[in-house]
């Protein structure tokens, strides 16, 4: 259990996050220069934070105005860096036994390298030195280092972008593997979405020093808050629109003069709105079963990214565009892409589906639209 | 052919090797402070430390006279109150040797210190208080810079002339170091001796050089 809020000014970059994650595996997302590396070396106690709180387990190991700020070496957390810094003068079974606590005999240290060195199947590899271990040898030991003195806390920072693309999808499942036994809480950093949700139960997304949404990893990338987010999530059709109270008493969206049918709305107000909808959630239809379909619209392919597995095509809604300026944002699967014969230039029936039409709530909080019923 | 006079070598080894050491031990924290502080006065005591590599050796042993002669401040204090008399004896040869050779061997083990990187410290503190980090990564890692400051250090030492003859003089057989001895050779036209003394500097210089290549050999 961590518990985290902090507000920090570092070299010009404000810090302010609050956190609170429980005894699972939790991601910290991001882009490069947001703050996430920051948080966990803040956590481990290598920076100091100018105000706030950290504590692990309900032990307060950071308090500004109390004046409690733990030596690293006392907050029993275990940290994996980015390129792992393993010492590179002292063998792997030295740099396992550096992480046991003072005071470990000599037996007990050497026991619990050897069973260290058998978890990380590297029995072989005790008297190597770091240099001579390939890229995912090298993380094993990392993680072990930051293991073997049993941490309340254990945290990972960009643990596979020092590896090879090819080999990380491999790793990935070890390091799961190797955390199925772990009982606490685990911090993910990473860059990477698919890697946060693959990894991850809970996703904290964060940009700027602050985190702008946290939750579970679907409702993070299904349910984004804010417009930010839909952003970093990969949301890439944010739409602006006017909503209305249709006939039926349902919400309707209108945008670019059709009306959108948009299911459970929560909040929502008349007058501007912004919404979102994934790429890969917009269903491309085949025109002759077009007719029962609800939010349909008619568009035409201007522009097509071919990825190998999937293709992303631009489309443009029919209705008076110039070309080369798109509005929606498709993902298909290059099967489907082949079975419709779609080339650039040709017209597509689409449909958005009204539960993946997601309302996205103003960035700031004091203009929130208050709850106005329908009908 | 004269006799080969060894006691000028010995003396110079005796200064050297001494003023090596007083180095090492005032040097390394100081070259650590300057590669890894932060505090106020850091870029001064950068400066301080370089300032007898620019100045003329003849000027830095001035004031060193001023300092530590028996009527400066603290030349005074050793003599009344410790009763040791440091002007003019091999140990403010050593002194002179420690001050010359300070800045090279803070800048060499300073670089080596700034090139250790810092998150291989901070992995070993997350483990163990500073002092230990310091004593079982830092300066393992740091040591090949350390050594090689401590050569040019004494390497220094060997050859430094102008301020021990400012405060320790040159009294042979207690202050005439290798270097001083054979300039006092040459002046008294001694091209025999000067000969001697120069293929005896040089030689030892040599061997110490060949020794210490031996030992630095690395395995990772």
């Amino acid at each position: 259990m961590l518990e985290l809020a902090l507000d920090t000014r570092l070299t010009g970059f404000r810090l302010r996050t609050q956190l609170v994650i429980g005894d699972e595996i939790a991601a910290l997302y991001g882009p490069s220069g947001s703050g996430k590396s920051l948080t966990l070396l803040a956590i481990a106690g290598l920076i100091t934070p100018a105000s706030g709180t950290i504590r692990i387990n309900g032990r307060t190991v950071f308090d500004a105005d109390a004046g409690i700020d733990l030596a690293p070496h006392l907050r029993h957390v275990g940290l994996v860096f980015q390129e792992y810094a393993l010492f590179p003068h002292k063998t792997v079974s030295g740099n396992l036994s550096f992480g046991l606590a003072r005071g470990t005999s000599r037996d007990d240290a050497a026991d619990r390298v050897e069973e260290m060195l058998h978890l990380l199947r590297l029995e072989a590899f005790g008297q190597y030195y770091p240099h001579q271990l390939s890229g995912g040898q090298r993380q094993r030991v990392a993680l072990g280092r930051a293991l073997i003195g049993r941490p309340e806390i254990l945290l990972l920072d960009e643990p596979f972008s020092a590896l090879d693309p090819a080999v990380r999808e491999t790793l990935r499942q070890e390091l799961l593997q190797m955390l199925a036994d772990y009982r606490g809480t685990v911090l993910l950093v990473t860059h990477d979405l698919q890697e946060a949700y693959l990894m991850a139960s809970t996703i904290a997304i964060i940009d700027g020093g602050e985190v702008l949404q946290m939750g579970s990893r679907e409702e993070v990338l299904h349910e984004p808050r804010t417009r930010r987010v839909a952003e970093h999530t990969g949301a890439k059709n944010i739409l602006r629109g006017i909503a209305r109270c249709g006939h039926d008493g349902h919400w309707d969206i209108v945008w670019r003069g059709h009306h959108l049918r948009i299911a459970d709305p929560g909040q929502m107000a008349p007058g501007e709105v912004e919404y979102c909808i994934r790429p890969e959630d917009i269903r491309l239809v085949w025109p002759n079963r077009a007719e029962p379909r609800v939010n349909l619209l008619r568009g035409r392919i201007v522009h097509e990214l071919g990825r190998g597995l999937d293709y992303l095509l631009f489309v443009s809604l029919i209705d008076g565009e110039e070309w080369g300026k798109y509005d929606l944002e498709v993902q298909v699967r290059s099967r489907l892409h082949d079975l419709m014969a779609l080339y650039v230039g040709k017209e597509v029936w689409l449909s958005l589906p009204p539960d993946r039409l997601h309302l996205l709530s103003p960035e700031s909080e004091a203009t929130a639209p208050h709850v106005i019923r329908c009908a | 052919m004269t006799q080969i006079p060894l006691s000028p070598l010995l003396l110079s080894l005796k200064i050297a090797g001494l003023a090596t050491v007083v180095t090492l031990v005032i040097g390394t924290p100081i070259a650590w402070l300057l590669a890894r502080g932060r505090f106020p006065g850091r870029a001064v005591l950068e400066s301080i430390v370089m300032i007898p590599l620019i100045l003329p050796p003849t000027v830095t042993g001035y004031y060193l006279l001023l300092l530590v002669g028996r009527q400066g401040p603290i030349g005074y204090f050793l003599d009344q109150t410790l009763n040791i008399g440091l002007i003019f004896t091999w140990k403010a040869a050593v002194l002179a040797s420690t001050i010359a050779a300070l800045p090279l061997f803070i800048k060499a083990s300073q670089g080596a210190f700034e090139g250790i990187d810092r998150r291989i410290e901070d992995a070993g503190r997350t483990f163990k208080p500073t002092l230990i980090v310091l004593c079982t990564i830092t300066l393992p890692l740091a040591w090949r810079g350390i050594l090689a400051g401590s050569i040019l250090a004494f390497a220094r030492a060997m050859g430094e002339f102008g301020i021990t003859l400012m405060i320790a003089g040159s009294i042979p057989g207690r202050t005439q170091t290798l270097a001083l001895a054979i300039y006092d050779a040459v002046q008294s036209n001694q091209p025999q001796e000067a000969n001697a003394l120069s293929i005896l500097a040089t030689a030892a210089v040599l061997l110490i050089l060949v020794l210490v290549g031996r030992m630095t050999k690395v395995k990772y």
